[in-house]
């Protein structure tokens, strides 16, 4: 009796803080974005009359109707969206002029552990619509170390990583040969390469682990870590074909100015390029060139190599592809989703479909019109630039 | 060459066809005879930039290279080509305000000496292969000029962005400007002190055009106190007096004396605010019209620049603090624009370049009034030809249309001193146009026809 008369009370005041909390917790998380001209980079192609329900940081529904749930709208009438860019290749933080390249291979170097999001580049990058970055090592050690695929974020307590291990960062680039340190030539590189996996393969009688761990190394070696190369002429590539063709690895080509030259060996193997972005002072035949590569069936992605380009490099890359007769559409995959299917988290980011991760960028006109100004970021469902709320 | 050919062939028609049937030749004279100079493009969306301002649905008459006429409603004289433009947008040709053009590539590299009387036109690369890629790209003025390295380095001139077969030029204005480079750069990084050098070395140069032109004012008033006393000796036969001594003529300071006397203006390349105001003391200095050309810091001093009359050139891509490349030093794409190594640099901590404070700044700069025009980002030869774009951009950081579009045609030939001819799109000016299938500044939009001087040099293939 007595212990009755006591919870009614108290199982009443318990329903209304839960109902206060779900009010405000559903208010706090969930939102509509509606009104705007949708690039989906997804299956859904264009959408012009669509409505984005947002919960707890992901694409939670898209709704093509008028039924709209009661939760707080953001109104973006006359405004174009389109995903977050993805960029498979960036140096972004600050640390790029601070590399150690006497040493060649520095394969237990991970790069999310240098990441600042203080540096005003990824402010700057941020601010052009570049939400996923694969921060990479450079080109100038032939094993560079582990790239890390991560959301940009302006705040040091709230930086999502979505793989830390994505990439093992092997060069083929000109920038690994020197004169005064092996490897002095290309071939030299790959004997070099070579020479060290033999060497800690499993079972080899060279192998000094305890001194050298070379984890970076052994993880690729093991099928944990997938090779990402750089290669530009036709002579990197083609070696770092055969280098994928010796070791029976799975691989990505970073650079591939000159991939075009061999599009039967790339289709044959599978191999997506991250080809890098095509500037002012490239000549039509670059665009034309990477047109080619799509038109092949070759994955082809832009990358902005930050901060040796401006991150607007993406867009005016994919304008480029459009101008050689590639649709908006298409050309707008090679800097959204198709970095993320070649990184492999196309499953969170990329595209705007129900699910994924709520990553979008809120322009005043079409993506690819440079024209037309950034009004807004949103990374998680939150915006990410100073000055948004 | 053509018009002959095509006269030669109507009057070979014409003996053919004469004793047979005159009359068909009579038809094909008023049809399409030989009135085909004139060119009638209509109901197109006419960015003028010049005094008709936006004409919704206009017409251009083309004649003899030039727009004989334009307006909403023109009737088509006989014989007219006519096309039909609807839907299609026409601007003025893009005027380049500075480029790489008809410079050899191995002349970007510090050549060693650098004089104020090296004349672009005299040391021309007639066969830029950029020239037609450019041209596709609807630009059809640009400023040409020797490269200056570290002092002052020669005059400029504006042509038509064209080569004929022989490498004829057709040149809108010679010495169009002097270029002064007064900021030395050395791996990309500027020093206080070789600049100090630099602008000593300038000022000095432009002190002792002075003293010469003091020189020969003293000789010639000697010379005529000498030939009155000669004459005076004669007459009372006494003999003769010392004529006096000739000073030597120096063409790098009569160049430098035309620009003191403002027959053309002086180009600054400068960087930095401390170096702008080193221009601008020069200027005061020395009477100069100033163009201020990349000038990426032009923003800190805005109020001090609206005091004076100088014009400004740059662009917002433009980053002094900053060049690189995709791929690195020996990359690539650094192998093919041929970079050496002290092109590269980059500072531990690139400046916190604020998107949102940029955008005031260029609106701040569109309503100063000071004379602005675009010019690429870098000494490329290709880069010339996005002007369309970088106007683009512009107007994405809050310029308006009209500020943006004018910075690559009307105020870009106004700055260049040729806009009587090029730049708008006016009664008696040369026919330079480019019919776009959209808005001018919206990039998706592509180029479907480019005019140089009334004939059609490109065309997009369907």
């Amino acid at each position: 009796m007595r212990s009755h008369k006591c919870s009614v009370p108290l199982l009443s005041l318990l329903l209304v803080f839960a109902g206060i909390y779900l009010f405000a917790g559903g208010a706090e998380d969930a939102y509509l974005i509606k009104g705007a001209k949708i690039y989906t980079s997804g299956t859904q192609g264009v959408l012009t009359d669509a409505a984005l329900l947002i919960e707890n940081g992901l694409f939670k529904k898209i709704i093509d109707g008028e039924e709209w749930p009661s939760v707080p709208v953001k109104d973006y009438s006359g405004k174009t969206i389109m995903p977050g860019m993805v960029d498979a290749h960036s140096y972004v933080s600050g640390y790029y002029g601070l590399l150690d390249n006497t040493k060649i291979f520095t394969s237990d170097l991970i790069t999310d552990m240098v990441f600042d999001p203080l540096d005003p580049e990824v402010k700057l990058a941020l601010e052009s619509g570049i939400t996923t970055v694969n921060l990479s090592p450079r080109n100038e050690n032939l094993v560079g170390g582990i790239s890390s695929i991560l959301k940009l974020s302006r705040d040091f307590n709230n930086i999502s990583v979505l793989k830390k291990r994505s990439f093992l960062k092997i060069s083929f680039n000109g920038e690994v040969i020197r004169p005064d340190r092996a490897p002095t030539s290309l071939m030299g590189a790959e004997h070099l390469l070579t020479q060290k996996m033999a060497a800690i393969k499993p079972g080899s009688d060279q192998d000094r682990a305890d001194i050298f761990p070379q984890k970076g190394l052994r993880s690729l070696l093991g099928g944990n870590l997938p090779p990402m190369i750089a290669a530009s002429t036709l002579a990197e590539v083609n070696t770092t074909l055969q280098w994928l063709e010796k070791w029976q690895l799975n691989g990505v080509i970073v650079g591939g100015e000159e991939a075009h030259l061999l599009i039967p060996s790339l289709k044959q193997k599978n191999v997506p390029v991250l080809m890098s972005p095509i500037l002012p002072s490239y000549p039509e035949k670059w665009a034309k060139n990477a047109a080619h590569l799509i038109e092949h069936g070759i994955l082809l992605a832009f990358v902005s190599h930050m901060p040796e380009t401006d991150p607007w490099s993406l867009r005016l890359s994919a304008l480029m592809l459009y101008h050689q007769g590639i649709s908006q559409q298409e050309a707008l995959k090679t800097i959204t989703l198709t970095p993320a299917q070649i990184l492999g988290v196309a499953d969170s980011v990329g595209s705007i479909e129900e699910g994924k991760h709520a990553d979008f960028v809120v322009l005043e006109g079409e993506p690819l019109d440079l024209g037309s100004p950034i009004v807004a970021v949103y990374v998680n469902g939150r915006a990410a630039l100073l000055g948004e709320k | 060459m053509h018009k002959q050919d095509f006269k030669g062939n109507i009057v070979k028609l014409f003996r053919k066809s004469a004793a047979i049937f005159p009359f068909i030749f009579l038809i094909f004279l008023s049809t399409s005879g030989l009135a085909s100079d004139q060119v009638l493009l209509k109901n197109a969306k006419i960015y003028t930039m010049g005094a008709p301002g936006m004409l919704a649905d206009g017409m251009i008459l083309i004649k003899d290279g030039k727009i004989e006429k334009i307006g909403l409603a023109i009737s088509a004289p006989s014989g007219a080509q006519v096309f039909d433009l609807s839907g299609k947008t026409i601007i003025p040709g893009l005027v380049c305000a500075s480029s790489a053009l008809f410079v050899e590539k191995k002349d970007h590299q510090y050549s060693g000496e650098e004089r104020p009387d090296t004349d672009i036109l005299e040391g021309i690369h007639y066969f830029d292969p950029s020239v037609s890629h450019i041209l596709r790209h609807g630009v059809t003025t640009a400023y040409i000029s020797p490269v200056s390295f570290r002092f002052i380095g020669g005059l400029g001139a504006v042509v038509k962005v064209h080569s004929g077969e022989r490498g004829e030029l057709s040149i809108l204005k010679d010495r169009a400007a002097l270029n002064i480079r007064l900021e030395r750069l050395q791996d990309k990084k500027t020093s206080n002190i070789l600049r100090l050098t630099q602008y000593h070395r300038i000022r000095d140069s432009f002190k002792q055009a002075e003293e010469y032109r003091k020189e020969w004012s003293d000789y010639e008033t000697k010379l005529k106190k000498y030939e009155k006393e000669k004459k005076d000796l004669e007459e009372k036969e006494k003999g003769k007096p010392k004529k006096p001594e000739k000073p030597k003529k120096d063409e790098s300071k009569e160049i430098l004396l035309q620009a003191m006397d403002k027959k053309f203006p002086v180009r600054f390349i400068v960087h930095r605010p401390d170096s702008i105001l080193q221009a601008l003391r020069l200027g005061e200095e020395f009477g100069l019209r100033i163009i201020l050309e990349q000038s990426e810091d032009w923003s800190f001093l805005l109020n001090e620049l609206e005091k004076t009359s100088i014009s400004l050139l740059s662009n917002p891509l433009l980053d002094y603090r900053r060049f690189l490349i995709p791929g690195g030093k020996k990359g690539y794409a650094a192998q093919y624009l041929q970079l050496e190594e002290g092109d590269f640099f980059y500072p531990y901590r690139a400046g916190d370049r604020d998107t949102q404070k940029a955008q005031k700044t260029w609106s701040e700069l569109a309503d100063s009034g000071i004379p602005f025009a675009l010019i690429p980002p870098d000494r490329f030869p290709f880069s010339a030809r996005f002007m369309r774009l970088y106007a683009a951009l512009l107007f994405s950081r809050g310029a308006s249309l009209e500020f943006a579009l004018g910075a690559v045609t009307v105020n870009a030939a106004k700055i260049l001193g040729v806009a009587d001819r090029v730049g708008s799109l006016e009664e008696g000016m040369d026919a330079d146009l480019v019919v776009l299938d959209g808005e001018p500044l919206d990039s998706l939009s592509k180029i479907e026809m480019v005019f140089r001087d009334g004939t059609v040099v490109w065309e997009r293939k369907r």
